[in-house]
């Protein structure tokens, strides 16, 4: 990162794309496996984000972070589908499920997995909401929506997971 | 769940126990992708002339077409000859460089374009691969394959923007190949993208591509007997734009587009299965770009040009099926890695089952499992041995998921929350290319 004065002295940030890379890339993809619950599709995304914003990227001033963050939210809540080993068509989003009824979970990632069966929309504002820590004006920012699109996509999320099969014990109480 | 405590808790715990790639590398892959686009649009800003010059031999993508000297490049390797080209659906690969050693050899798969094909032989077999990418179909890397043939008679296909070390270990002497693709499968080449004379079981009857950076396409074909299956290729718009089909006036499918390492526009693109009137009906096919990721926009909403959009619709005859199950109809043949599966074997739920069993046993040569969610209202998940693999199955769709060799394994399907006339079709394919 360097720091440039242009004019009368006033000074702006400009942000070495490899450097931002290397510095925040990490993070980012935390933000990305927690969208998308999975490695290579984490991975994906993030890079998909980055090139995105390499094309921007003499357009960005000083806070390039929370545009690559928009990028990236964006395009996972947009993924129409991901293609899987030549899949075929269909115009289901599978965003929604339940829980695994055999009784093969593993009830200490019972949570982990009620999140991954949250729709994309709500997923997302539950990571940037509660793992970012962003408010719900920043939130709103980011997802191109309402602050109450915003609140009403965090409350459905929190309502799916408290209904979620996989957090209530056979006796009907919410469970850790 | 008791609060949001618990919610922050689980959210910090499985990011920090993230595996992450090396930055360099991931800074590497990512300036491959950067190259990839901007080779699309410098391709888009070359505009008609350039179209013509692809649709002449498919130049833009296919440089070294006229380069390919089979006896001269043939590389003798680990007791075995690396032949000068190979062929995968109908592309043809050139052999461009090779490592050989001991009982243990690394090849670093550099940044391209195009898509790539590694080989692999050994004096003396078996030979296990380590790639950091899927190997075994299961949409998951890195991974590891053991590999029966050691005579560069097999291969796996490595997609654009994928690179990494690639390894392989047994009793050397061993080698690995690297093959670039030099010139495209008969058919539809334009852009850098062709539709096949023949893809996924199904006869190509016509495909067209929009100019340069135009965002709407639309020509008439002359309906197949049985109906048709409608393949788009949609790349270089960013999010916030989609691409949508339309057929006989109906709006059949919308997405993303972001085939963005496309080169095989019948292959990898999503299909639309339309049925139509009778054989030698003239139907209309339209597919345009529009504003607004995620909506169905429906045919009001007005094309969008766009500086380095690649558009192209390929129109195919109905998949032949095999077999008839559940109401689905199983194709004859499917792709994968490089490679034409053949139908083996099937068999289809009851109505309204949460979940669905079936062993495949899986002798030396690979069987690839097949699975139909034959329910557009319902998703599902495949698991193998009590393991899930890949993400959820879209209701109503098709997926091919892991490819075994001796081996057994149980394929499970769980349904999520069935109606009770879902039903699932578990089926196998035998590899024939």
């Amino acid at each position: 990162m360097t720091t440039q004065t242009i004019g009368r002295g006033t000074a702006v940030t400009v942000v070495d794309f490899d450097g931002f890379v290397a510095a925040r890339s990490p993070g980012l993809l935390r933000t990305a496996y927690l969208l998308t619950h999975d490695h290579a599709l984490a991975e994906d995304l993030l890079q998909t984000a980055l090139t995105k914003a390499w094309f921007a990227w003499s357009r960005l001033d000083g806070n390039p972070e929370a545009y690559v963050r928009r990028i990236l939210v964006n395009t996972y809540a947009s993924w129409w589908r991901r293609k899987w080993n030549g899949e075929h068509a269909t115009e289901e989003l599978p965003e929604s499920g339940s829980a695994d009824f055999t009784g093969a979970s593993d009830t200490g990632h019972d949570l982990w997995g009620a999140l991954g069966r949250l729709p994309r929309r709500q997923r997302a504002v539950v990571v940037l909401r509660y793992f970012e820590d962003l408010t719900e004006v920043e939130t709103a920012r980011i997802l191109g929506c309402s602050v109450g699109t915003v609140k009403s996509q965090a409350s459905k999320a929190m309502a799916h997971l408290r209904i979620d099969p996989a957090l209530i014990t056979h006796t009907g109480e919410e469970s850790r | 769940m008791n609060t949001q405590t618990d919610l922050r808790h689980t959210l910090a715990e499985h990011a920090a126990d993230l595996d992450s790639l090396a930055t360099v590398e991931r800074l590497g892959q990512v300036h491959g992708r950067i190259r990839a686009v901007r080779r699309r649009r410098r391709a888009g800003v070359a505009g008609v002339a350039a179209a013509v010059v692809a649709i002449a031999g498919g130049a833009l993508l296919f440089p070294h077409a006229d380069r390919v000297d089979p006896a001269a490049d043939r590389q003798d390797l680990a007791g075995h000859t690396a032949p000068a080209t190979m062929e995968s659906l109908g592309y043809t690969y050139r052999f461009v460089r090779a490592v050989e050693g001991g009982d243990a050899v690394r090849l670093r798969l550099g940044s391209s374009d195009t898509p790539q094909l590694v080989s692999w032989a050994a004096e003396t077999g078996p030979v296990t691969l380590r790639s950091p990418f899927d190997l075994d179909g299961d949409g998951a890397g890195p991974d590891r394959s053991d590999e029966p043939a050691v005579d560069f008679s097999d291969f796996h296909l490595f997609y654009p923007g994928q690179q990494g070390v690639v390894s392989a270990s047994g009793t050397g002497p061993l080698a690995l190949a690297v093959y670039e693709l030099v010139s495209p499968a008969p058919g539809v080449t334009e852009q850098g993208v062709t539709y096949r004379e023949r893809s996924n079981g199904r006869d190509l009857v016509d495909a067209q591509f929009a100019a340069p950076g135009r965002g709407s396409l639309e020509f008439t074909v002359m309906s197949p007997a049985g109906g048709i299956d409608v393949s788009r290729y949609c790349s270089g718009a960013p999010s916030g734009y989609q691409v949508n089909v339309e057929v006989l006036g109906q709006l059949q499918s919308w997405g993303a587009c972001d085939d963005a390492n496309g080169w095989d526009g019948g292959g990898g693109s999503v299909g639309t299965d339309v049925d139509t009137a009778d054989a030698g009906a003239t139907l209309t096919a339209r597919v345009w770009l529009t504003r607004g990721a995620g909506r169905t926009l429906g045919n009001w909403a007005d094309a969008v040009d766009l500086p380095g959009v690649t558009l192209g619709l390929g129109v195919y005859t109905r998949p032949e099926a095999a077999r008839t199950v559940a109401g689905y109809d199983l194709p004859t043949e499917v792709e994968y890695d490089g490679h034409v599966w053949a139908y083996a074997d099937s068999s289809a739920s009851g109505a309204g089952a949460f979940s669905f069993s079936s062993e495949v046993a899986a002798g030396p040569d690979p069987l690839l499992t097949y699975v139909v969610v034959a329910d557009t209202a319902r998703t599902a998940r495949l698991f193998l041995d009590g393991h899930q693999v890949g993400p959820w199955l879209g209701g109503g769709s098709a997926t091919t998921g892991p490819w075994l060799r001796n081996r057994t394994a149980m394929m499970e399907v769980r349904v999520d929350r069935p109606s009770p006339t879902t039903r699932v079709v578990l089926a196998t394919y035998r590899r024939i290319s």
